[in-house]
């Protein structure tokens, strides 16, 4: 829970939102009440001196007789007019039943709260007031203005009950609006690739906030664009440097066992050495095939090509091999099927793809190449029967330098660069290299090339 | 025979001089354009051996300066592969042949010999190798008198190493020819293109007529090994 509470940018903030809108909203509620209830009271109790101070007037200086119309003094007041031993004069109807009469008079001072000034604590409040003839004793029930101040008190508590789910929703709604732009950023980031570097997060679509944020993030893009730059050039000069002195050792070798008169033994051994430098020599103009493909510069010439003479004339070179390994390599296209792209290029595809599916089939095998119609567009396909590629090899097949069976491929003369070069021709014609393969049933690799 | 090699890496070529020597040829070396143009237009060679990519002036502004100076000696251009275009380039300077590197020196000797013996013996029409007798006009094989019935794949192999008899002919150049695969493939491919033709050419009989130059590649030729 506190894991989930650290690493999630949207709880932390609507947990922040709750908390805040709480205490602010008991704090002001507290500030509120408060304020009222004394205000209230301040009211009340300026409500009973006057009413007091008009009462004495009326006895002391109008010397008004002590009658019914002396006890008018407002609705919420109960009166008392008592001689000066507190023996009560005149009342409003019933208050003896509600407040009872004191008894003993107060020893000092002229006016008298029944709980002081200001601090109405006690339901009814009463002013005790002396004039000339006697004692006041004014009155009023609290209870309703207390009701008043009650209901607004829980009004004041349900709000704060509220407030935090209100504050929690409220925050994430805020949030999910705020962090928009970072899933703009994330889709971006998403579709940098090492094939499109040039790519930089447009910050003018972004908040000032994540403006450095963004631009930190380009200026790792375009690092790594350099050092991707720089890795791909060095491979290729690498390729270049090596490719003269393996040519030379070749020669030389070649030359020495033309000459002759060596021991069967060291001419063997030579021989050896011309195989191991061919297949130098090989990996070396396949490297640099390959840099050549990821160029940007680098265009091929396209050409209207028919789809069944492709085809054949791939298959053509595997017929001795496979004649000798009992596989059938089947061909199954629509004869009237044409494809734009660059011949040598395209046989060289599929001449890495049949090499694989006949590498990797059994004795009596069927190997079909297949070209068809669809949707995306027109697929070729090599599918073999075998015993397919282990799921741990699939993802990381087209990467260079990868071999699922490594004594058998290198005796082979494959490199590991085969499928490397199948998806940087694919890529040349737009094209895209799919391969899948389950294992024990064999693998399908296919190329799509979109419809024009 | 006097060669002219114009090559910068100098192991490449002692290497070609060294190999070429024993063939009879008379070998000189430029390691640069402006001393391989000086050299031949000085002496008179029978070809020219040019790597493209030279330092002072490349191979093929050597051969236009030499042509325009009216000297139309034959040439090899020796290129690398990815400067493709330059193929074609080489060739309506007019070179003559080409060569990819890397090369095997064998494809280069046939080479030379095809280069100097061109204009010498035109128009084959038939090849008599031992008791093979080739018919190039009909595309027919017959051994000791009998009809050979190839695949037209079989045939063309079969021409190939005829035509270049006594000569080896490098795995490449098979696939080259015979597929147009001008792209390093499996060479177990033309090995079992050989295995194959030898079934129906060299098995039923005692002389063998196909031989392999381990790590290079295949020669036709009788009365060896």
């Amino acid at each position: 829970m506190i894991r989930l509470l650290g690493r999630s940018l949207q709880v932390r903030l609507a947990l922040g939102f709750a908390v805040t809108l709480t205490v602010l909203v008991g704090g002001s509620g507290l500030f509120l009440y408060t304020s009222i209830k004394s205000i209230v009271y301040g009211q009340i109790d300026k409500e009973f001196t006057n009413a007091a101070r008009l009462l004495v007037h009326k006895l002391d200086e109008d010397h008004l007789p002590l009658d019914k119309e002396i006890l008018d003094v407002g609705d919420h007041f109960l009166l008392r007019v008592s001689d000066l031993s507190l023996r009560p004069l005149l009342e409003t109807p019933g208050m003896d039943k509600k407040i009872p009469t004191l008894s003993f008079p107060p020893t000092q001072g002229s006016w008298l709260w029944s709980d002081g000034p200001n601090t109405p604590e006690r339901s009814p409040r009463t002013l005790l007031v002396r004039f000339q003839g006697g004692w006041i004793q004014l009155s009023r029930d609290l209870k309703p203005d207390e009701t008043l101040l009650k209901r607004f008190f829980h009004s004041l508590l349900l709000l704060l009950a509220v407030s935090p789910v209100l504050g929690g929703a409220l925050g994430q709604a805020l949030v999910k609006v705020g962090l928009r732009p970072l899933k703009y950023l994330e889709t971006e980031a998403r579709n940098l690739r090492p094939e499109n570097l040039k790519l930089r997060i447009d910050t003018s679509r972004l908040p000032s906030e994540l403006a450095p944020l963004s631009m930190a993030l380009n200026d790792s893009i375009a690092r790594l664009e350099s050092a991707f730059r720089r890795l791909g050039e060095l491979n290729s000069d690498l390729a270049h440097e090596l490719r003269t002195p393996v040519h030379s050792l070749r020669l030389e070798t070649e030359g020495l066992l033309a000459n002759g008169g060596m021991p069967e033994e060291t001419e063997e051994q030579m021989i050896g050495m011309m195989d191991t430098l061919d297949h130098m020599g090989a990996i070396i103009e396949q490297m640099l095939f390959l840099a050549r493909s990821e160029d940007p510069a680098t265009q091929v010439e396209m050409s209207p090509l028919g789809v069944i003479g492709l085809l054949r004339a791939v298959r053509e070179p595997f017929e001795p091999l496979a004649e000798e390994s009992q596989i059938t390599v089947n061909i199954e296209a629509d004869p009237t099927l044409e494809l734009l792209g660059n011949d040598t290029l395209l046989r060289r595809a599929l001449h890495n793809l049949l090499a694989n599916a006949i590498r990797h089939s059994p004795p009596g095998g069927v190997v079909t190449l297949r070209a068809t119609r669809g949707a995306e567009g027109l697929t070729l396909t090599v599918q073999d029967r075998g015993e397919g590629i282990p799921p741990q090899f699939l993802s990381i097949l087209g990467q260079r330098f990868v071999r699922t069976d490594l004594s058998r491929s290198r005796k082979a003369g494959g490199a590991g660069l085969g499928l490397a070069i199948v998806q940087g021709i694919a890529k040349l014609h737009g094209a895209s290299l799919r391969l899948q393969s389950e294992e024990g049933l064999g693998t399908v690799a296919q190329i799509t090339f979109p419809v024009f | 025979m006097k060669l002219l090699i114009v090559e910068d890496d100098p192991r490449a070529t002692l290497a070609l001089e060294r190999g070429l020597r024993p063939h009879g040829f008379t070998v000189e070396t430029a390691l640069d354009g402006l001393q391989g143009l000086a050299l031949a237009r000085a002496g008179s060679f029978d070809l020219l051996i040019l790597d493209v990519m030279l330092p002072g002036l490349d191979g093929f502004t050597i051969v236009s300066e030499l042509r325009t100076s009216g000297i139309e000696t034959p040439v090899i251009f020796l290129t690398a592969r990815d400067a493709l275009p330059d193929r074609i380039r080489g060739l309506e300077v007019g070179g003559g042949d080409y060569l990819v590197k890397p090369f095997a020196f064998s494809e280069l000797l046939l080479r030379i010999n095809n280069l100097l013996k061109r204009g010498g013996d035109p128009g084959e029409k038939g090849l008599l190798i031992g008791n093979l007798s080739i018919s190039q006009l009909q595309r027919k094989v017959y051994r000791a008198g009998k009809r050979l019935d190839l695949s037209s794949q079989e045939y063309s192999l079969l021409e190939l190493l005829a035509r270049n008899c006594g000569n080896i002919v490098t795995r490449s150049r098979i696939a080259e020819e015979l597929w147009e695969m001008s792209f390093d493939g499996d060479p177990n491919l033309v090995d079992a293109a050989i295995r194959r033709l030898r079934k129906k050419v060299d098995d039923p009989y005692t002389e063998k007529l196909i031989h392999t130059r381990r790590g290079v590649g295949y020669v036709l030729e009788t009365g060896r090994d």
